[in-house]
């Protein structure tokens, strides 16, 4: 027989994190009048052919990426039920601003790209059917678009048929040549799902090598700009691309973009630049498209900052259409919600039927209890305190206190930690280092300042303590030409003053294997001047990862201990004490104590090694010395000074492997 | 400042929650009344939780036989109401006494000496010379303004005529008259009217500084505070009708998670709360909901 002690706890799950999750219980009179402003702001766009936005406002916890939720279900659930020939589904994009000025472009490429790519319950991306809509609509298509790109996968001249209609299209819809050469060629293989790995990576803005370039139809003789050493020439490249993907959006079918966590723009560290840019991307946004809808979401307590640090008229832009608060929950909209969330469990819903009292099995008094101050209470606080009063009854036990904050920190680090190990890959290295770097400094060396004028060519980040100065150079990249022409200038500056001290980082999963013999030579003649060579492990770059993005959440207000919003200044004090061996490593090697030059010969066989093992994951000693023309005490030496990166079994070493992080039990 | 460790537990936490709702000092009856029955720990272990925590430093108390006990953000809401009270005019001790029945509500009678002795220590309120007679009055100012005195002279003209029969308008009206001016309207409504009108004040200028704010946009009350400092110059004042706007439902008010990232300076713009919550912004409710 069901009873309350076998039911799950309806109030666990308090926070609506993506936007793009069906949501469990919803309210609709809640917050319904920002809803139905922004449902107005999709309304006149599609109307008036321009660019227009709403600015939400809200306690952290308020609902602002539930209202997003809502939107999102909405506009799917709105074309639905119009059916065919009718509305047609807008296109939704989702990005939670956790990146800094210099990068936000490329966050927002990568973002729109992932989300264009998505498939959610239909077969069909929101890329295809953007595209299937403009191909139909232009005539280039007669009957079931759908239908009709199923046929062109199978037929041999299937991508030369698909080519014609595309370079059609481009000619009649894009007269301003907005839509670049590179993205008109990599639409072809992501819409024949050909070579879709490197074409949807390329879409993303992710770094690729020459033979990927190639495979999705990109000129690699003219590919010298493929990654440009300026960060503003990179940024053109990426808005040119953002731009270039709202070029295929219509009236029929526009696009939303949902900005959410503007806050985190603000960096822990108090650098406002975040902002700035964030604005002026707003304003190149109204400037150079017509059918995009922009929602940015900030925390009350923001919007002064806000106001305060972009430009009037990037402002004004912001909240184009229209500013929208979302306030504390009055006492009804908490019983409304409380209600709507235990109804959402049919079973707990019949149990409820046979009670009187509306809110069984909780009542009213306690959820007053959650109504601390006058003038209301957040969702999040309501949640966090209905699930305790639901736990407290359905166990009989009395509600446990929340767990101290300095636990629950470790908790969510661990939590942190694994996500960002499942989810690591080398082309999130740059913005991990580049964001997560100067936060590790500002943490540890209070003296240090990150300067961010006048960088040295090639230079990706400056600190400057009392009396050194260390440049940081993210080698990442794995297209070689361009890596090439970074070390070039880099070395021809290496008199710069500005550069007593360089760092060259570069992912440890991306060796530079032997065929790049101008990288590896231009890299030895840095070293020799003196630079640092350092390749930081999956786990550091996890490690690193996770506390850029716990900085983010409490800076966005998503960090909540049973409700409760934690503090920035809580979170950075206790990151610094609880600092973790990888990081204070990465420092030791970013900022030594002692500066002795690196084995640059070590160096170049311990990558060979590892390029090695990432073609055969297990080898012999003895093979592997062979295969690279060593003696087997060379590479035994070089794998003992590498072990925390090189499997190694047998002692002396016998058997080489690849090394694969484990994601701890969290 | 204790050097004990905060008491940290569910029933700690009940008190202080309990203390954080009651605008005054609450003795241990009126506390365990205030205590839901749910609540998990035997009510007689309450005077021992009570006195390691004011140990601890997390409550105060005061007393000995029927002691009361408040959080200490209490303290110095207690000191802005004995300044705000002082704000008007300089007062005699008995003026300041009898404000204080209304003002501190709860407050031993030792304690809210205490806190005037406090303030004069830390130069927030003077001694200050009287219009007449020996005893000094309390100021918030060193020296007090001719304004003061004047009004001190009206003060005591009312007091010494009302045996005669005159009321306090009579005296004001005369007085005016006697300066050549227009005679004064006369006073007919109460501190509740006097609060209606700055909440109507405050609800105005709302949406005078943003048009949208009469449609529930919200508003930054640091910016509404100083757009209304010739209107409502004491801090006290525009907090307190802030705060009994949203308790009436008619607005929505957003508090500042953060506020130990704010300068001094920077909080003081804010609105405070009997909890010590910090807002930052004002919005008006749609139709008046009563929380």
């Amino acid at each position: 027989m069901t009873s309350l002690a076998t039911i799950s706890n309806p109030f666990r799950s308090s926070i609506v994190s993506d936007p793009w999750k069906s949501l469990e219980a919803d309210v609709p009179t809640i917050h319904q009048k920002a809803f139905i402003r922004c449902c107005e702001a999709i309304a006149h766009m599609r109307a008036k052919h321009e660019t227009t936005g709403v600015l939400v406002h809200g306690e952290a916890g308020s609902g602002k990426t539930h209202l997003l939720a809502r939107l999102h279900t909405h506009i799917a659930q709105e074309a639905k039920d119009d059916g065919p020939g009718g509305l047609e589904e807008a296109i939704f994009i989702s990005a939670q601003l956790q990146t800094s000025a210099k990068r936000i472009w490329r966050h927002l490429r990568r973002r729109f790209a992932s989300d264009l790519l998505r498939r959610e319950d239909s077969a069909i991306s929101q890329f295809e059917r953007l595209v299937l809509h403009q191909l139909a609509k232009n005539s280039l298509v007669t009957g079931d678009s759908r239908s009709w790109l199923e046929q062109i996968r199978k037929e041999a001249d299937g991508a030369d048929k698909l080519r014609d209609a595309l370079e059609d299209l481009f000619n009649k819809i894009d007269s301003r040549g907005q839509i670049g050469y590179k993205l008109r060629q990599v639409i072809t293989p992501l819409l024949l799902k050909k070579n879709y790995g490197e074409a949807s990576a390329w879409l993303r803005g992710e770094s690729l090598p020459k033979s990927a370039l190639q495979k999705v139809g990109i000129d690699v003789s003219l590919s010298d700009d493929e990654e440009l050493g300026e960060p503003e020439e990179q940024d053109d490249q990426d808005s040119q691309i953002v731009f270039g993907l709202c070029g295929l959006a219509t009236t029929e079918i526009p696009l939303v973009f949902c900005f959410d966590q503007v806050e985190a723009l603000q960096t822990a560290t108090g650098d406002k630049s975040g902002l700035v840019a964030f604005g002026q991307m707003i304003y190149d946004l109204h400037a150079f498209t017509e059918h995009l809808m922009i929602i940015s979401c900030i925390q009350s307590a923001f919007l002064d900052d806000l106001r305060n640090t972009v430009r009037e008229a990037d402002f004004a832009r912001i909240k184009a259409f229209d500013e929208v608060t979302l306030n504390p929950l009055t006492r009804e909209e908490a019983f409304q919600l409380a209600k709507a969330r235990m109804d959402a469990l049919s079973e707990l819903k019949q149990l409820r039927g046979q009670q009187t009292d509306p809110l069984w099995p909780l009542q009213d008094s306690d959820i007053s209890w959650a109504f601390f101050t006058a003038t209301g209470c957040t969702a999040r606080r309501l949640l966090a305190h209905c699930a305790d009063l639901y736990e407290a009854q359905r166990s009989g036990k009395p509600i446990t206190r929340p767990p101290p904050v300095d636990q629950f920190l470790d908790q969510a680090w661990k939590e942190h930690k694994n996500k960002a190990l499942e989810e690591s890959e080398p082309s999130q290295t740059v913005p991990i280092i580049e964001e997560g770097l100067p936060l590790l400094l500002h943490l540890t060396h209070p003296n240090w300042r990150q300067s961010k004028q006048d960088l040295p060519n090639g230079v990706d980040l400056l600190f400057e303590g009392t009396s050194r100065k260390v440049a940081v150079s993210i080698c990442n990249s794995s297209h070689w030409p361009s890596l090439v022409r970074k070390l070039d200038r880099l070395n021809t500056q290496m008199d710069n003053k500005q550069m007593n001290e360089l760092v060259l980082l570069r992912d440890s999963r991306l060796p530079v294997g032997p065929p790049a013999v101008k990288t590896r030579a231009l890299r030895e003649q840095l070293i020799q001047k003196g630079a640092r060579w350092v390749e930081p492990s999956v786990e550091t770059l996890s490690v690193l990862e996770s506390l850029r993005r716990l900085l983010a959440d409490a800076q966005s207000g998503d960090l909540a201990n049973h409700g409760a919003t934690v503090e920035t200044k809580t979170v950075q004090d206790w990151l610094a004490q609880c600092l973790s061996g990888e990081l204070k490593n990465l420092l030791e090697e970013v900022l030594p104590t002692d500066t002795d030059l690196l084995d640059v010969t070590d160096l170049a066989l311990y990558e060979d090694i590892a390029e090695l093992l990432q073609r055969q994951h297990v080898i012999s000693v003895a093979h592997a010395s062979e295969l690279l023309g060593r003696e087997n005490k060379e590479v035994e030496m070089c794998v003992q000074r590498h072990s925390e990166r090189i499997g190694v079994l047998g002692e002396p070493p016998a058997v080489l492997f690849h090394l694969v992080s484990e994601v701890s039990e969290a | 400042m204790s050097n004990n460790r905060p008491v940290s537990s569910e029933a700690a936490d009940f008190v202080l929650r309990v203390l954080q709702q009651s605008p005054q000092p609450l003795g241990v009856t009126k506390l365990n009344k205030a205590i839901p029955k749910s609540a998990p720990f035997p009510k007689k272990q309450l005077p021992e939780l009570l006195k390691q925590m004011v140990k601890s430093g997390q409550i105060r108390a005061h007393g000995t036989r029927a002691t009361a006990y408040w959080l200490p953000v209490h303290d110095e809401q207690a000191c802005a109401r004995i300044i705000e009270a002082l704000g008007e005019r300089p007062l005699t001790q008995t003026e300041l006494r009898n404000k204080f029945k209304s003002l501190l509500i709860g407050w031993p009678q030792t304690k809210r000496v205490e806190l005037v002795e406090r303030l004069i220590k830390e130069k927030r309120v003077y001694k200050v010379p009287p219009l007449a007679g020996k005893s000094k009055l309390f100021s918030i100012r060193a020296d007090p303004t001719p304004q003061d005195y004047v009004k001190l002279a009206l003060q005591s003209a009312v007091t010494k005529l009302k045996p005669l029969g005159f009321t306090s308008e009579h005296v004001f009206s005369v007085a005016l008259e006697l300066l050549q001016r227009a005679p004064a309207p006369v006073p007919t409504t109460g501190p509740t009217s006097i609060h209606k009108d700055l909440a109507q004040i405050i609800l105005d200028r709302m949406i005078r500084l943003k048009p949208a704010a009469a449609n529930g946009a919200l508003v930054s009350l640091r910016e509404l505070r100083r757009s209304l400092t010739v209107e409502i110059s004491s801090k006290f004042v525009f907090d307190q009708t802030v705060l009994q706007l949203a308790t009436s439902g008619r607005v929505a008010l957003h508090h500042h998670d953060y506020p130990s990232s704010l300068s001094q300076e920077e909080r003081d713009a804010l609105v405070l709360d009997e909890h010590g919550n910090y807002y930052v912004g004002i919005a008006i409710r749609e139709s008046g909901v009563r929380l």
